[in-house]
């Protein structure tokens, strides 16, 4: 797992709290970030982390999308939740099966 | 004496009328002299007519050694009959042949009039104003413009048949004319000399007017063949135009509501145009619910394009709004998942887990609601609908495929 950003020793400050986000393959980044610090920088880090378009992946909190512009006081996150991410999906009536 | 007179007497009245005799020997004789020169130059005329008929106006090598008069003399009454009877029998096939020509040309020239009546009733239908389609537009001009030109071709076409059919109908008539003039018989004895040469044209004649009505079929095979790409080229622009998709309306069994889709308005139609059309793919068109639509979002709903989840997920956000607003009491209550819901739980890589979506419905009493809507991502390429019917206390699955249930609902 990468899990390298985890370092517990520093729990104990108070204003900092950790995010893991979880990718659809099972992946888990941890984060660490302050709640009132838009979600964009965490989103932006995780996209340039794993080589992937921001266009092309959704964060969901609690199965609910979130966006750039929220923090995590806004949705109510807590220390050590999760995040999930998802890719696009399309589907229509293929023509070979 | 007396004998001696007698005798002399008789000599001389024997003198006179031997006289009288030769004399009108001689006048019978330049009477016969002058029909001669007369026949001669009848039949003169008579070969310059045949010339100038069947070299078509160039001087034709004239043979001083043919006497037409002394020819026509020595030609004896029974050939003479026997010859204007084969006459009279070959006139009898070719006005025959004629007649079957002139009937296969007035057929032509029906069907040609019939074809030119389509073509013009095909380009008033071309050149009719079509419905607005900005992004045909192009090609519905060029189109249109391609029918006009066939229209053209079809009238310039079925004009050359009516006028070739004339043009050998014409000639077939001045033949005729030139071969069979019953108040002239003399000119026919005259002609009798020229007759092998005439047959010969005459033959040359026939084949060309039997060969007419094939060349005609072949104009006519080309004009059908106009016709039928001017046709195509109609349904092509029909479709262009949107024509084909208007359907005739569902007639529906008594007792069953029939749901239409409403009619759009001008401005309604402007605002779709403007969404699938051909703006900026990025753009944001609606923001409702965290969900963003941008205009390729917004493509995946034309026809024949994969649905992607986005416009799915916020679909059915605005059903949640439309239940929330509660406009009809009947309408069931749902908690609608989300698209990833059923890839969360049931495709992880660990397979079945539920712990991953556990938190996602802490905040909803899903058990207080009528149905329960999870939308499937199956194989990755195509959507179905997995419903828990509460009320009903059952599971319910939708695939437009009609695929196997079993890997969802087992």
């Amino acid at each position: 797992m990468a899990d390298e950003e985890s370092k517990q020793g520093e729990e104990a400050k108070p204003n900092t709290m950790q995010l893991k986000v979880v990718s659809q393959d099972g992946t888990e980044v941890f984060f660490k970030c302050k709640p009132d610090t838009k979600l964009e920088k965490l989103m932006r880090a995780f996209c340039q982390r794993q080589g992937v378009a921001m266009e092309s992946v959704r964060f969901l909190f609690d199965g609910n999308r979130i966006r750039e512009n929220q923090t995590p006081n806004e949705l109510e996150m807590e220390d050590g939740d999760s995040i999930d991410v998802v890719v696009a999906q399309v589907g229509g009536t293929p023509t070979t099966r | 004496m007396a004998s001696i007179n007698l005798l002399r007497d008789h000599a001389r009245a024997e003198e006179a009328r031997m006289h009288q005799r030769r004399q009108q020997e001689e006048q019978a004789a330049e009477q016969k002299r002058q029909a001669l020169v007369q026949y001669v130059a009848r039949a003169k005329e008579v070969a310059a007519a045949v010339d100038a008929f069947i070299f078509r106006g160039s001087p034709a090598p004239h043979d001083p050694g043919l006497d037409y008069g002394v020819l026509a003399a020595e030609i004896s009454a029974d050939a003479m009959a026997a010859q204007i009877a084969a006459k009279d029998e070959e006139m009898f096939h070719f006005e025959e042949k004629l007649c079957g020509f002139e009937e296969t040309r007035a057929r032509g020239a029906a069907e040609a009039a019939e074809l030119h009546q389509q073509a013009t009733a095909l380009a008033t239908v071309l050149a009719a104003p079509m419905a607005p389609m900005d992004d045909y537009e192009a090609s519905h001009a060029r189109l249109t413009e391609r029918a006009r030109v066939l229209a053209s071709e079809l009238k310039r076409t079925s004009k050359d048949a009516c006028a070739s059919a004339d043009l050998a109908s014409t000639r077939a008539r001045s033949i005729f004319n030139l071969l069979w003039d019953p108040a002239d018989t003399e000119a026919q004895h005259m002609a009798d000399a020229e007759r092998p040469a005439k047959a010969a044209q005459i033959a040359t004649l026939l084949a060309m007017c039997s060969s007419l009505p094939g060349a005609l079929q072949a104009v006519h095979a080309a004009i059908d063949h106009l016709h039928a790409e001017a046709e195509a080229v109609l349904k092509v622009l029909e479709r262009l135009a949107g024509h084909e998709r208007l359907k005739p309306p569902v007639v529906m069994p008594p007792g069953k509501r029939a749901y239409t889709l409403p009619t759009l308005t001008a401005e309604e139609a402007e605002i779709v145009d403007e969404a699938l059309g051909t703006g900026n793919p990025n753009e944001i068109l609606a923001d409702f619910q965290n969900i963003p639509i941008s205009r390729r979002d917004m493509a995946t709903l034309r026809p024949r394009q994969w649905l992607n989840d986005e416009v799915i997920n916020y679909f059915f956000k605005l059903l949640e709004q439309r239940e929330a607003s509660a406009v009809e009491a009947t309408w069931p209550r749902c908690h609608f998942h989300q698209t990833n819901f059923y890839t969360k739980l049931a495709e992880t890589p660990a397979g079945y887990k539920y712990s991953e979506v556990a938190r996602w419905t802490r905040k909803k009493d899903v058990f207080s609601k009528d149905l329960i809507i999870v939308p499937i991502h199956c194989h990755g390429n195509h959507w179905t609908l997995a419903v828990i019917n509460m009320k009903q206390k059952r599971f319910e699955y939708y695939d437009s495929l009609r695929g196997p249930p079993d890997m969802v609902l087992t």
